[in-house]
């Protein structure tokens, strides 16, 4: 090892209780920050599986006029022939695993006495459950069953079963109603004349879903068109695929898939989840410029402890300096030795802060932070509930090393500018 | 020629009233070989000229011509670059490195000289050899794994002398050496420099206070307020032969190392 290599190494270790303060600093710094992000990616990965689960679904296919006035659910903009459309995009894109259809209306929910607008939505229930995650989120009671599952084209049973809703868990709340109690649903139908119907309460769901899905009512399609006229259409496809193991490649799966569908079935408008994320995913970007600040912020405490570190290692060894010098090393070596110590200490904090943070992201992965004590929480239309977890991100650990590394070298510029501009004549009189 | 020629030398720190005129006037030429104590009371100026010999500080007025080289003019680099080929430095608090083993202390300033080599740089096998070699000569073999701290004084000064003298410098310059050493220990410490200086030719040139340096010395400088009061042969010199039979049998190897290094 060079000479100046193996002065600055010993005296990192010979300054034991220095190096270890700074070390420490440094460790819980970038650990931390290692931590933060991967709590922060799994977050997003979090947010983005409700989207998909509940909501947006992985891509969703529409007819243009329905994606233009989505917001206001049109009934009237149907997909033509929805079993071969689904079948042609499961061929066109291979990564789809399941496709199921969907028809969203306004409506008005009323428990007689009290009356709450609603978003519902027909469904086809044994499809539905392998698109979405609502059937498994049923808190009380039951998901939606019964002769219509499937019926997407034809028309239900010839007696009149009771009618089934499940609905979500804030409206069952709102309303004080609970299974087997009755809902009076009112909503235009596709002879633009209104109806009203009451339907059995079959299931509650749980609050991710209630939070996370834009509809609060589910009936199956049966119910919905003897409800709304039998020729109520599917507006929308929802497709699923096989769990990704970054949200990186979720999104980017997505925008391919959607591409490949967009070929094969041109006369309709397909989006992958990101363009549902919209908000998410920019709210997303300034969530990471606040983790680089915040490693900012720690490389700047660990860098002052650097500096102090370095300065008192200068002063310590002010003699040593001046011999050197009086050997022949220029100012220049002497800046180098002190910087190498910097690095040195750098490089120590900054490998036990990746082993910290990994530490910190093995516990975030495999165990998670329980969220049920605070309540469901809502990020930017986004909800977070249940176990958040984190995510390994190879990135941080880089980010962690060379910011470490990086701040410590320039940290110990400092001090080491102030040795190199001593005088040996100083130096060497200094008690 | 002279090893070492100082012409009309002057140091003066401080401007107007606060001005202090550490040297004022030196004339001085050091010949090879010699062994030259430069005495005189604190504040006459010791330090300020063996710092101006060392290349450690230049002087306001005058010439310093080393073995033929005018220094005048050198910028730091450049005394940098004379300190780090020719002259070697013995310290008082003998200043070893105290990271570094023995070994590595005496390797020092031949790993300086080959950091600043681009060109026929000495190899960190031959750096190591030399280093042992010039250890065993200053009878710590055994102690060459050892760090500074394991060491007593006179080891310590031993290792100091060891490492001023690794490089083969024109000069070696000791600042007091002897002045943290008991009497016993700076005897033989100050032997092993004579028997050195008999036996390689090196220059050394002391500032001390230490009566048995000036014993040893073969000529003796006088300052006094920055001057030079007195340059005279010591009344012991003449009994160097005897000083010879007194010397440290340790010291003996070394201008057999010196030698076998030259060829």
């Amino acid at each position: 090892m060079d000479t100046l290599w193996r002065i600055a190494a010993r005296n990192v270790v010979r300054h034991r209780k220095r190096t270890l303060i700074t070390g420490i600093v440094m460790m819980v710094g970038i650990g931390l920050y290692i931590g933060y992000d991967s709590i922060l990616s799994g977050m997003d990965r979090m947010a983005i599986d409700s989207m998909v689960s509940y909501s947006s679904s992985w891509l969703k296919a529409r007819t243009p006029g329905y994606a233009a006035e989505s917001m206001g659910f049109p009934i009237d903009e149907g997909i033509a022939g929805p079993e071969a459309a689904m079948a042609a995009m499961r061929k066109a894109a291979p990564q789809i695993t399941a496709t199921a259809p969907r028809t969203l209306f306004v409506a008005q929910a009323s428990n007689y006495t009290d009356a709450e607008p609603v978003i519902a939505a027909a469904v086809d229930p044994a499809a539905d459950a392998t698109v979405f995650g609502v059937a498994a989120s049923v808190g009380k009671g039951r998901w939606l069953a019964g002769p219509e599952a499937g019926a997407t084209g034809a028309a239900g049973g010839n007696a009149a079963p009771p009618r089934e809703v499940v609905i979500g868990a804030g409206l069952a709340k709102d309303l004080g109603l609970s299974v087997g109690d009755g809902l009076l649903i009112s909503a235009r139908t596709i002879y633009e004349n209104d109806n009203a119907d009451e339907f059995t309460i079959v299931g509650i769901l749980d609050g991710t879903a209630a939070l996370a899905g834009t509809a609060t009512v589910y009936m199956g399609y049966a119910d919905a068109r003897a409800f709304l006229g039998e020729g109520l259409p599917v507006t929308e496809i929802d497709a699923a695929a096989a769990p990704s193991p970054s949200l990186e490649k979720e999104l980017e799966g997505s925008v391919q898939a959607a591409a490949l569908v967009r070929a094969a079935l041109p006369s309709l408008a397909v989006d992958p989840v990101g363009e549902f994320a919209k908000d998410y995913l920019a709210l997303r970007t300034s969530k990471s410029k606040a983790s680089l600040l915040l490693i900012a912020m720690i490389l700047l405490i660990a860098a002052v402890g650097i500096v102090n570190t370095i300065l008192m290692s200068v002063y310590s060894r002010i003699r040593e300096i001046g011999v050197l010098r009086a050997y022949g090393m220029t100012p220049k070596d002497i800046r180098k030795l002190f910087t190498r110590e910097g690095i040195i200490l750098g490089a120590v904090g900054s490998l036990a802060g990746l082993g910290f943070g990994a530490l910190l992201d093995w516990f975030l992965v495999s165990v998670g932070i329980s969220l049920s004590a605070f309540g469901n929480l809502d990020f930017g239309s986004i909800p977070i509930n249940g176990v958040m977890r984190g995510e390994w991100k190879p990135e941080s650990f880089i980010v962690g090393l060379i910011f470490g590394i990086g701040v410590a070298w320039l940290a110990a510029r400092i001090p080491a500018k102030r040795a190199g501009k001593l005088e040996p004549t100083e130096a060497l009189r200094f008690v | 020629m002279s090893a070492l020629h100082l012409e009309k030398v002057s140091r003066i720190y401080g401007k107007g009233d606060v001005e202090v005129r550490a040297l004022d006037g030196i004339d001085l030429d050091v010949e090879p070989g010699e062994f030259l104590a430069i005495v005189g009371p604190s504040g006459s100026g010791k330090t300020t000229l063996l710092n101006i010999l060392g290349c450690l500080d230049s002087p306001t007025t005058g010439r310093i011509v080393y073995d033929g080289t005018d220094l005048h003019g050198l910028d730091e680099t450049g005394l940098s670059a004379y300190r780090r080929d020719r002259i070697s430095f013995v310290f008082q608090s003998y200043n070893l490195v105290q990271v570094l083993t023995v070994r590595e202390n005496v390797e020092l300033p031949l790993v300086i000289e080959a950091r600043a080599r681009s060109k026929g740089a000495k190899k960190a096998d031959e750096i190591r050899d030399i280093a042992l070699a010039m250890i065993e000569a200053v009878g710590l073999s055994d102690k060459a794994d050892r760090f500074p701290r394991e060491l007593s004084g006179g080891q310590e000064q031993r290792v100091a002398i060891a490492r001023a003298l690794v490089k083969e410098p024109l000069v070696v310059l000791a600042d007091e050496p002897t002045a943290n050493l008991d009497s016993h220990t700076a005897g033989e410490i100050l032997d092993l420099m004579r028997g050195i200086n008999e036996r390689r030719g090196t220059t050394f040139v002391f500032s001390t206070h230490d009566r048995l340096v000036m014993e040893r010395a073969r000529r003796i400088v006088t300052l006094h307020d920055g001057r030079i009061a007195s340059d005279l042969p010591s009344p012991s010199s003449a009994a160097g032969e005897a000083d010879k039979r007194g010397a440290d049998p340790a010291g003996r190897g070394i201008g057999d190392i010196a030698s076998a290094r030259r060829r």
